[in-house]
């Protein structure tokens, strides 16, 4: 139960909150559910499948489990790894501006101009080139939040598991607390209309079903190790099929559930001030940091600890994702003969010196890019090497017949169709179209420099991956 | 709110919290917990 639990917990993350409503809004509303639900049994059930049979198989982190198919490809499992590491650096970020905005909303300090407090908070420069100062406010919130996740992996499986035991179900209650909070609202179901009203026509647009798909990659933390790291603490005899889709159904309906707390208050404000709910929605930072705050101020009774409630919510799923990825991190490095302990400190000061430069004026704009480049193209391409290496060179057909040996139900033979022939085609698509959108369009009006340091960092994970390979474990 | 948008809240809800359920269901029976 805490496997599945801790699976959840990584799976469920910012993501689910501010990316999913906001993708099912604009890509057919109610009707994406459709595509959302073939993505999810045809590519992220049957990878996340494969993630888990692979940990509880040989027991490893990912790179030694790569290693042990053959040595030449410990680097792709590194490459998952470091991906991870640079995720839960920038998410940490993300995290510190939760915990400070937990501070805000006591006084409702943004006003009546949630964009302008959250420019002013950042101390946001003109181009990512601009460091500006740095805030100190957010290092001491980077302090705090390296400092729990520490605490949280320190002592192993047995802090992970009371952690977990906190951080899964109190974010959820929560979330339902403002969903319940949210229908209540006058004009609540103007904006669950927007969210919910299915278009079917635009099903016939490949770029809603890549959407999907994409929603799906990113949201089950697949391709960073995670899930390796954790199904490598199973027992041989542990289910998997039923584990995977559990971690998966439960990703998804806390996403669904989110769309009910966003976009109910998103009906909310236009009823208030008369902005129409297709204006006010949003996505990611924008949604978090200005759209909702500016609806929760508008709010009639307890303003201020709906708006706590809302940052406790991202704040919690956000740690749980980040220590999962550290764990990963941690799991890799300990299996080259480093102690726990050290491992995990050094992993952690490493993870906060290098946030802390993102707590300048310019970091904004850095975590933006990274989260970009390493998800689009970093993850993407992960994802695509494990189901060459785990598909065809492990050998699908070999991973199903042990799966199906301890499961509580067997999967047939077209799930190796799906892990070597579905799965690696999407991947490819995804990366396609996100390269032809940036080759055509740039990103978020970022400098050609900015967008070419995103593809450097990217490159980086590889060179530092195929380094770390070659380091000789004892 | 449209009954198109009240249907794809149940789909929703059934396949999600349904299909959650029904494999809490099976693990719990499966390992004897039940």
């Amino acid at each position: 139960m805490a496997f599945v639990m801790a699976a959840i917990g990584s799976a469920v993350g910012l993501g689910n909150i501010w990316r999913f409503p906001y993708v099912c809004y604009q890509n057919g509303g109610g009707a994406f559910l459709i595509p959302y639900f073939v993505a999810l049994f045809t590519v992220g059930i049957p990878l996340l499948m494969v993630e888990f049979a692979v940990g509880k198989w040989f027991g490893s982190a990912a790179p030694r489990s790569f290693a042990r198919i053959s040595k030449k490809w410990e680097w792709a499992g590194w490459w998952a790894v470091l991906a991870a590491f640079v995720i839960a650096v920038y998410y940490s970020v993300i995290m510190a501006w939760c915990l400070s905005y937990i501070a805000h909303s006591s006084g409702l300090v943004w006003g009546s101009n949630a964009a302008a407090f959250f420019d002013q908070f950042l101390g946001k420069t003109t181009s990512p080139f601009i460091a500006g100062s740095l805030n100190m406010q957010i290092v001491f919130a980077l302090l705090f939040i390296w400092t729990a996740i520490y605490l949280i992996l320190y002592k192993g499986v047995r802090s992970i598991e009371w952690a977990i035991a906190f951080t899964v179900p109190v974010p959820t209650l929560l979330l339902v607390i403002l969903a319940v909070r949210g229908v209540t609202l006058p004009g609540a179901m103007e904006g669950l209309s927007f969210y919910l009203t299915p278009h079917f026509a635009e099903l016939a647009s490949p770029s809603v079903w890549l959407a999907a798909y994409a929603q799906i990659f990113f949201s089950l933390s697949l391709a960073q190790g995670i899930m390796i790291a954790y199904a490598s603490y199973l027992r041989k005899d542990s289910d998997v099929t039923n584990n995977a889709c559990i971690a998966a159904l439960a990703d998804g309906g806390i996403a669904f559930l989110a769309g009910f707390a966003v976009f109910s208050v998103l009906g909310y404000l236009s009823h208030s001030t008369g902005v129409a709910v297709s204006e006010a929605a949003g996505s990611g930072l924008g949604l978090a940091f200005i759209t909702y705050p500016t609806a929760i101020s508008e709010l009639p009774v307890a303003a201020a600890l709906f708006g706590a409630i809302f940052f406790l919510v991202l704040l919690t799923f956000g740690i749980n994702s980040a220590f999962s990825m550290i764990e990963s991190v941690r799991a890799a490095v300990t299996e080259k003969g480093f102690s726990k302990h050290r491992a995990t400190l050094a992993i952690c000061i490493l993870g906060f010196a290098l946030s802390v430069p993102l707590a300048t004026g310019a970091g904004s704009y850095w975590v933006d890019v990274a989260d970009h480049f390493i998800s689009n193209f970093g993850l993407v391409l992960i994802g695509l090497t494990e189901c060459i290496v785990f598909g065809y060179i492990m050998g699908a057909g070999h991973i199903r017949r042990a799966v199906n040996e301890v499961s509580d139900f067997p999967v047939g033979r077209w799930w190796e169709h799906l892990v070597r022939i579905v799965a690696p085609v999407i991947l490819v698509f995804i990366a396609l179209a996100s390269f032809i959108e940036l080759m055509a369009e740039g990103y978020a009006d970022l400098p050609a420099a900015a967008l070419l340091a995103g593809i450097l960092l990217v490159a980086a994970t590889v060179i530092g991956a195929r380094t770390f390979a070659r380091i000789r474990g004892s | 709110m449209p009954v198109s948008a009240v249907a794809m809240f149940v789909i929703g809800c059934l396949i999600f919290y349904g299909g959650l359920a029904w494999c809490l269901y099976i693990a719990l029976k499966k390992r004897r917990m039940l």
